[in-house]
């Protein structure tokens, strides 16, 4: 029993550092926005980011789309219903499925390259040279990749919520011969504007955890190779988890906001 | 012009460096002589601030280094170059990006006239037309001239250099060590070179200390150290 209740204090107490470490790098690499000029690296994180992650991104939503008008159809058509497909494609993927796919896709991805980018960096002290040249390593690297992240998530997202509504278009008119002017409109129809607002702010949300996560990986790798493997390991598992609970923690937040 | 007193370091919770108290002078060649895992790059990055100290007082060129505010720091990056053991060069840096990149970072010095002095520093450590390559491309002992040029970039006053033959045949290691004397006489430096490499301080050192398990065992001329009979010391060359 004693044992127990030490292992839950042990890990509360590492749940606790990892936040606070977490939030001091946060608010460390948001002051570089400001204070660095981080162009030219920019534009780099933002293609990175951004447009690379753009082929799989669509690939996946228009797939999801499609399975979503399959899969429901059937049910739906037990009560005339097909014509809500399109419903269910928008509003499930604007205000949950799409922020949280592209956060996932986009942690596989860069949460990956950018920890063990930074981790090798670190292992060969080219962040130790950083600092000997008097660069901030935090501004340097990760400012940069944050802004990028910032601007590019939430394009991103509405980007796949459009492409999925587009994927269940081909199912729903194509196969199932809904009509084509009816499953826009109903698909359109039940967007608010609070739903897109929701949309931006996670995907907003989770494309800063995502960046923290894995740069903080990446900077506190040790070792050699497998270190920084260790680290990539770590920076996705990590991003997983915040991402799937932060949206836990913000749609509870939306529901109760009216 | 560098003074140490009573640094010690703990690295999660290891004692890695134990009470070290070395004092070295302008213009010398100080040459800090221990096995593997004896501490020598934790000891050289508590000295320029990269790793904080749990204890005690690290002096360099007047200023505090635990105290020392943004400006100051600047400075006195700019009075000390620091070639590291695996050389960390920037791999997504071009060669001339990687030599100049304090002042592409510090100064409003136009790309061409830091492609210039680049060159410059390059020129100095023997290497030619190489400004547009991309480290990878390189041999280890061009890596390793490629760092002391970054290191030389602003003439500073101290350099210091971790196991700067590690890893490098010995004809290529000797390269490297005439470059190190050359450096030291052109540019008036003071040279810090931690080490396990005996010839370093048998032929280019003015003092050596031995570093042993985190402790400095003894400090004193070459002759001085060899007649203490440490272990390190009385093994073969
Ligand atoms: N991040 C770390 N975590 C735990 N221990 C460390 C860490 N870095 C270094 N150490 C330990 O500190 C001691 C000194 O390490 P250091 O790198 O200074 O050795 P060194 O003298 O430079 O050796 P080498 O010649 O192999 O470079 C070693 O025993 C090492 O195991
Ligand atoms: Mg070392």
């Amino acid at each position: 029993m004693e044992n127990i209740i030490t292992d839950i204090g042990k890990w509360v107490e590492d749940v606790l550092e990892y936040a606070g470490k977490i939030t001091i790098l946060l608010i460390h690499s948001i002051e570089g926005i400001f204070t660095k000029k981080i162009s030219h690296n920019l534009l780099m994180q933002m293609e990175e980011i951004g447009v690379n992650s753009f082929p799989l991104v669509s690939l996946i939503s228009i797939f999801t789309g499609m399975v979503m008008v399959m899969e429901t159809v059937k049910i739906l058509s037990k009560f005339g219903g097909e014509i809500f497909a399109g419903v269910i494609v928008s509003v499930s993927m604007i205000r949950e499925l799409g922020p949280v796919i592209v956060a996932l896709i986009v942690a596989g991805r860069i949460g990956a390259s950018i920890s063990a980018e930074i981790g090798s960096m670190k292992i060969t002290e080219q962040i130790d040279a950083l600092e000997v040249l008097a660069v901030d390593p935090v501004k340097y690297l990760v400012s940069p990749r944050l802004l990028a992240s910032m601007v590019m998530m939430p394009f991103l997202n509405l980007i796949a919520v459009f492409l999925s509504i587009m994927g269940g278009f081909i199912v729903a008119v194509y196969i199932v011969h809904l009509s084509p002017v009816r499953y826009m409109h109903q698909s359109l129809d039940f967007i608010t504007v609070k739903d897109v607002f929701v949309s931006i702010t996670k995907s907003f949300v989770f494309g800063i955890l995502i960046i923290i996560a894995s740069c903080f990986e990446g900077l506190n790798a040790t070792g050699g190779a497998e270190g920084v493997g260790k680290a990539t390991t770590r920076a996705v598992v990590s991003s997983f988890f915040l991402i799937i609970l932060s949206n836990l923690i913000l749609t509870a937040i939306f529901y109760f906001i009216k | 012009m560098i003074n140490i007193k009573n640094l010690t370091v703990f690295i999660k919770n290891k004692k890695i460096l134990d009470d070290i108290n070395i004092h070295i002078n302008k213009g010398e060649t100080f040459v800090i002589l221990g096995e593997s895992g004896a501490g020598k790059t934790i000891f050289l990055k508590t000295v320029i601030g990269l790793i904080k100290a749990d204890a005690g007082e690290i002096i360099i060129c007047g200023a505090n280094i635990s105290q020392i505010d943004e400006n100051k720091l600047l400075d006195l990056r700019q009075k000390t170059g620091m070639v590291f053991q695996s050389s960390a060069l920037f791999d997504s840096l071009t060669i001339w990006e990687n030599v100049g990149f304090f002042l592409l970072e510090h100064t409003n010095l136009s790309d061409g006239e830091i492609r210039e002095k680049a060159e410059k520093s390059l020129n100095s450590v023997g290497l030619k037309d190489i400004l547009d390559e991309m480290p990878e491309h390189l041999s280890g002992g061009m890596k390793k001239r490629v760092g002391i040029a970054r290191a030389l970039i602003n003439h500073p006053e101290i350099i210091f250099y971790d196991e700067p033959t590690a890893g490098l045949d010995p004809v290529t290691s000797e390269s490297i060590l005439s470059l190190v004397a050359k450096i030291h006489k052109e540019y008036k430096t003071t040279d810090v070179i931690v080490t396990h490499d005996l010839g370093i301080a048998k032929k280019f050192s003015d003092r050596v200390a031995i570093i042993d398990d985190g402790r400095i065992f003894t400090v004193g001329t070459w002759e001085e150290v060899v007649k203490t009979g440490h272990p390190i010391v009385s093994q073969k060359e």
